[in-house]
């Protein structure tokens, strides 16, 4: 069984134990009670039974004497001996009378029946008794005969005148009085009945009519086993058959009420009940106020380990010396204990080991009381080439200074009102006030110089952003990451300091945003390819394109190139673009291969891309997969990026070129390589930068570099393609720069796939739209 | 009783063959019971077939002496008066309600006014209504001829005429009545009776704690 609580364990085990006690004390108790009442009861009717025998016999006694002093009485005799049957018959009844007796009458010495009051009696109802009297004639003899239909105790004594001359015998009926009278002398009940041949007869009861009425029935079973108390579900009695007789014909049945002995028994049961109801009313109470002395300090001591739990201050809530106190003690030491790990684990959670200041944690706990009180500003602090610092000087070198520069800051001449180091080399200061930056290069220059760790002298520069808040306006987040963006920007200013200004965290977040969505963006069909010819301005044809990339923000909407790209390139996923695109590109050129449309489409590679050491094994993949010829598509990298890591990309370079891939550099003309690069490079094709061709009409130098890029590039072998061409001008600029192709809205704006197709066919028949201006003028 | 009479009458020729009788026999009677022990107190009654009867006596006594009746068994014949002389301290009421003589004499010391007339033969029981223990028997005989048995059980006649006698016994223990004898007497005859008695103690009187 399952307690809900220790109390109603506590009571119900109570109850249980006495209920137990109780049951085993009463059974044994009432059982041995009940036995010896049954002994009693036996006892009672074995003694009663004696005392019934005895009172017979005594009566018989008196009897006898009683008739013997008759039968001696002279007048008697001389009435008998008259031998005169009127006489008999009257002295019989005269005497008879004296002494009470019911019948009468007179016997002679040979046992013939003389008179009787009786009149139906016969001599040999008599014998039993006569039988008797031959025995010894001197004495009266006596028995319980069924006499006229009435059991009597009758004496037969002798008439002697002075020898025997007859016998005078005397009746006494066992009746209702003689019945009263033993009820007085036993304190039983009595019955007599006869038995004749199976038959049962009840004559005198002093039973109540209702008992009286249901004994017959039991009387063969009582009178079968003499001597043993039988006992009458029916009857409220306990029944025991006497024999009286000699002939074992009449019998008394002695009745000891049941109630006699059941009231003592109900009684005693009925105190045992109440004795239990009292002890478990009792047991009830004690074991309610017990169990409460327990479970409420129980209660109280929960709710002081809960209140402990929940990080309250509580005060022991029980006193006293017992085992509940001492747990109380015991939870309260553990409360401070708690209270003490606490503090040591909030401190650690809040500081940085190595220079004992605050960390990000602890920032983002206490900033924001800062930010809430005044305006002020936020200060990131940023060593410069630390890395550096610990690869040449060591780790713990490193270290040192951290912990140095940590001092550093703490004595700043204004001691900032919040200091933490955020992690690596960045400190945090915050201050309840704004400095201007001049103000604030000043603090810092005492920072800066003669650190000495290890015997040398290290001076340091440090990157400084700073977020200048208003009150209530910035959350923790909000500050630290504008405080983080000034940073950023500072790494950029010669000065390596710079101030977050407003709407630089917005642009931030756009970057964030798109850097986010490009690879969704790309699965979902938000980048889509356009196409921009190049046009053969000699043959004047157009066989060639440049595939660019575009996105369709669903939100930002249309997201430069530039933008995104760049953000690709410093996210990293520049990659994905580039596959995207080679993907897009050659699927396309298979569906236009399809139509029996050829075009060579040219495709941007990164740097990151000429890193990759499967590139051209994957392009070639996608080649084969989908059937398009390696010629149909062209490689565009550009200047700066082969200005990288020139030997894996010019080896990568060397393995796409041997595949049959034409390959051109892009953007030629901005990049920071000589000239000399190009013959180092296996390239086709060299495009030369918009920034020189845009204005190639009016601006001479302009058309010097790409005339004389052009005729290098010839003499290298490669062919030149210029790019943004703009009007017709510029056409004729090229045409005459012997530049080989034009790429530029002169032409044609980068088409969508269908639109450029389009394009493309009606080119032969309409290009005298371009070139016959360039005639015109 | 046909083989015992047999005997009787066989043991009787014997005894007559031997003695030569004249007018007057004399009877000697041996009263034994079945245990052959000796019955006192037995009556024995002859009755002549043709004599004459004699004149009885006419007188008896039956003394009242420590307080029983002596002798305890009388016989007398018909017509016998019969005084009750009290030899003791008290009174006695000396009483018969037998059929042969039905009589009382109240509380009386000494000798009573008259002797009592014993006139019908039969057996008379005699008691005392203050003593019930004593009693007495008086056998009133038809005949003179009686006798009653000494301590041996002994009875004597003498002066027997020749006759044929019936011969009664009677004894107040007897168990049952003893069927009369027809005896042919023509000299001195002795003979062995059986007379079936209960053995009793006399009636004596009891102690009582009266201080005699």
């Amino acid at each position: 069984m399952q307690f809900r609580s220790v109390r109603t364990k506590l009571i119900a085990v109570l109850l249980l134990l006495l209920s137990a006690l109780a049951a085993a004390t009463a059974t044994a108790t009432l059982t041995a009670m009940k036995r010896d009442s049954e002994v009693q009861t036996r006892q009672f009717l074995a003694v009663g039974g004696k005392v019934l025998l005895e009172a017979l016999n005594n009566r018989a006694k008196q009897l006898s004497s009683s008739v013997q002093v008759l039968a001696a009485d002279f007048g008697f005799r001389r009435a008998v001996a008259t031998a005169e049957q009127e006489t008999i018959e009257s002295v019989l009844a005269n005497h008879g009378s004296r002494i009470d007796a019911s019948l009468m009458l007179l016997m002679s010495p040979g046992g013939e029946l003389l008179t009787s009051s009786e009149k139906q009696l016969r001599a040999s109802d008599v014998m039993p008794v006569f039988n008797q009297s031959t025995q010894n004639s001197n004495a009266p003899v006596t028995d319980v005969l069924q006499l006229a239909g009435q059991p009597y105790q009758l004496v037969l004594a002798p008439v002697k005148a002075p020898n025997l001359i007859a016998w005078v015998g005397m009746g006494f009926p066992l009746d209702m009085p003689l019945a009263e009278q033993i009820v007085a002398i036993t304190g039983l009940e009595i019955s007599f009945v006869s038995q004749h041949a199976e038959q049962f007869k009840l004559y005198i009861s002093t039973l109540d009519d209702n008992s009286a009425q249901k004994l017959p029935a039991m009387l063969n079973t009582l009178i079968n086993q003499p001597g043993l108390p039988y006992e009458n579900p029916e009857q409220d009695y306990v029944s025991l058959a006497i024999p009286l007789d000699k002939n074992n014909q009449l019998w008394a049945v002695q009745h000891l009420q049941h109630s006699r002995w059941l009231d003592g028994y109900l009684a005693f049961r009925q105190q045992l009940f109440v004795i239990f109801g009292v002890a478990l009313s009792l047991t009830l109470v004690v074991g309610i106020f017990f169990a409460r002395s327990i479970t409420q300090p129980i209660k109280a001591l929960s709710y002081f380990a809960r209140r402990i739990g929940q990080g309250f201050d509580e005060n022991i809530p029980v006193q006293g010396k017992d085992e509940v106190a001492v747990l109380g003690r015991t939870l309260s030491a553990m409360q401070q204990d708690i209270k003490q790990r606490e503090l040591q684990l909030r401190h650690n959670a809040e500081h940085d080991t190595l220079t004992g200041l605050f960390n990000r944690t602890a920032v983002e706990r206490l900033l924001p009381v800062i930010l809430a009180q005044h305006d002020g500003c936020i200060i990131i602090v940023n060593i410069e080439r630390f890395k550096h610092i610990n690869e040449v000087l060591g780790f713990s070198t490193g270290d040192i200074l951290l912990q140095q520069l940590a001092h550093r800051l703490a004595q700043l001449p204004q001691a900032p009102d919040l200091l933490a180091r955020l992690g690596a080399d960045e400190f945090l200061l915050a201050y309840q006030h704004r400095f201007t930056v001049t103000q604030l290069t000043a603090l810092f220059a005492a920072a800066l110089s003669g650190y000495n760790v290890d015997n040398s002298h290290i001076n340091l520069k440090l990157c400084i952003g700073i977020y200048p808040f208003s009150r209530q306006q910035s959350s923790v987040n909000d500050a630290l990451r504008r405080a983080d963006i000034a940073l950023e920007n500072a790494r950029q200013t010669p000065q390596r300091i710079a101030e977050y200004l407003p709407g630089q965290d917005e642009l931030h977040q756009r970057e964030l945003t798109l850097i986010r969505d490009i690879p969704y963006a790309l699965e979902s069909g938000q980048f889509f390819a356009v196409y921009q010819p190049k046009v053969d301005i000699h043959a004047r044809s157009c066989k060639e394109a440049e595939a660019l990339i575009r996105w369709q923000h669903p939100t930002l909407g249309f997201v430069a190139p530039d933008e995104f790209i760049r953000l690709a390139e410093h996210s990293g996923n520049i990659g994905l673009i580039t596959n995207w695109m080679l993907q897009h590109v050659i699927v396309q050129l298979a569906t236009w291969r399809a139509a029996g449309f050829t075009v060579t489409v040219a495709i941007n590679l990164s740097v990151h891309d000429l890193l990759n050491p499967k590139l051209a094994e994957h392009i070639l993949q996608l080649l084969h997969n989908y059937d398009v010829p390696h010629n149909a598509i062209s490689l565009e990298v550009t200047e700066s990026a082969i200005m990288q890591d020139t030997a894996t990309i010019i080896a990568q370079l060397e393995r796409l070129r041997k595949l049959g891939i034409r390959l051109a550099i892009d953007d030629f003309g901005t990049g920071q390589s000589s000239l000399a690069y190009l013959k180092q490079l296996p390239v086709h094709e060299v495009k030369i930068d918009r920034a020189f061709v845009k204005d190639i009409h009016h601006n001479n130098n302009d058309a010097l570099i790409v005339k004389a890029t052009t005729q290098l590039a010839h003499s290298l072998g490669l062919v030149v393609t210029a790019e943004g061409l703009e009007n017709p001008t510029g056409l004729a600029e090229l045409l005459q720069c012997q530049c080989n192709k034009v790429q530029g809205y002169f032409f044609s704006r980068p088409l969508e796939a269908e639109k450029f197709s389009a394009w493309i066919k009606q080119f032969p028949e309409q290009n005298q739209q371009w070139f016959a201006q360039k005639e015109r003028q | 009783m046909q083989h015992y009479l047999v005997n009787l009458i066989v043991s009787l020729t014997l005894l007559l063959g031997l003695t030569s009788p004249l007018f007057a026999n004399t009877l000697s009677i041996r009263i034994t019971d079945e245990m052959q022990q000796a019955v006192a107190d037995t009556v024995v009654e002859l009755i002549p077939g043709n004599s004459d009867l004699p004149r009885p006596s006419t007188a008896g006594s039956i003394a009242q002496q420590n307080l029983t009746f002596v002798p305890f068994v009388s016989a007398y014949t018909a017509g016998t008066y019969i005084e009750f002389p009290n030899r003791d301290k008290t009174r006695h009421h000396v009483y018969s309600f037998s059929p042969a003589k039905t009589f009382e004499i109240e509380l009386y010391a000494g000798k009573p006014e008259a002797p009592v007339l014993f006139d019908k033969p039969g057996i008379v029981s005699i008691g005392c209504n203050i003593h019930d223990y004593m009693q007495a028997y008086v056998y009133i005989g038809e005949s003179p001829f009686l006798a009653i048995s000494d301590s041996e059980g002994k009875v004597h006649f003498d002066g027997l005429t020749d006759d044929t006698y019936q011969l009664k016994l009677w004894h107040p223990w007897q168990k049952k009545d003893h069927d009369s004898l027809s005896l042919v007497l023509d000299h001195d005859t002795s003979i062995d009776l059986t007379l079936a008695v209960e053995q009793k103690q006399k009636p004596k009187a009891p102690k009582r704690g009266f201080g005699n």
